[in-house]
């Protein structure tokens, strides 16, 4: 049986173990299984968290409702991985919630780079130029965001 | 002699039963990675306890 080498090789850690933790943990964050999931993170470790572990942690931890501690690590996987598409999203988000357009737009910016995140990013970008009181710019962002509007189905 | 080769029957039974853990709980994580990589999160998640041994 031929093994997902790349998945296995994002999820493993120093040991089966850990990757059987790693794995549990991540599963049951899409499960809605937040409590636990938190508990299993917390075992695996600060040191050993991949991005993908951090973003997973922070959609754990804002739906328990601890916004704060979301964005930290947030953060924090930014800091190990700064293209990471769904913490740039994530993030871009909530700095647009909290007005901090200048963030926002960077981040959202950056995603745009990443070709299938195009859409999703430019329909943000629009966003926090309607906020800006710019229609017009928002108009136009969300026009490129309709013509990449395929990967916005995905 | 017989302490002898109870020694060695012992030794590999433990070895034998060492490995047969080990193998399926290698087994189920790749299958829990599957399943975690196609979306069946359900499944990745049993099998992940099964990796595990139910220590989690």
């Amino acid at each position: 049986m031929k093994r997902p080498r790349t998945w296995r090789a994002r999820l493993k850690g120093t040991t089966d173990d850990r990757a059987a933790v790693r794995l549990l943990a991540r599963a049951s964050v899409h499960l809605g299984r937040d409590s636990s999931a938190l508990l299993l993170f917390e075992r695996i470790g600060n040191r050993s968290m991949m991005a993908d572990d951090l973003y997973l942690l922070g959609v754990a931890l804002s739906r328990t409702g601890n916004d704060k501690g979301s964005t930290e690590v947030w953060t924090q996987g930014l800091r190990a991985d700064p293209d990471h598409p769904q913490i740039l999203h994530g993030m871009i988000k909530v700095n647009l919630k909290m007005d901090r357009f200048f963030e926002a737009a960077a981040e959202a910016r950056r995603l745009a780079k990443q070709p299938a995140w195009q859409a999703r990013a430019n329909e943000l970008l629009g966003r926090i130029q309607y906020a800006r009181n710019d229609p017009a710019g928002a108009v136009e962002f969300w026009q490129r965001a309709l013509e990449h509007e395929s990967e916005l189905t995905v | 002699m017989n302490a002898l080769a109870l020694g060695l029957a012992a030794t590999l039974t433990v070895t034998g039963l060492w490995w047969f853990h080990a193998r399926r709980s290698a087994d189920s994580l790749d299958l829990g990675l599957m399943a975690y990589a196609r979306g069946d999160y359900e499944t990745a998640s049993n099998l992940a306890r099964a990796a595990q041994g139910d220590h989690g």
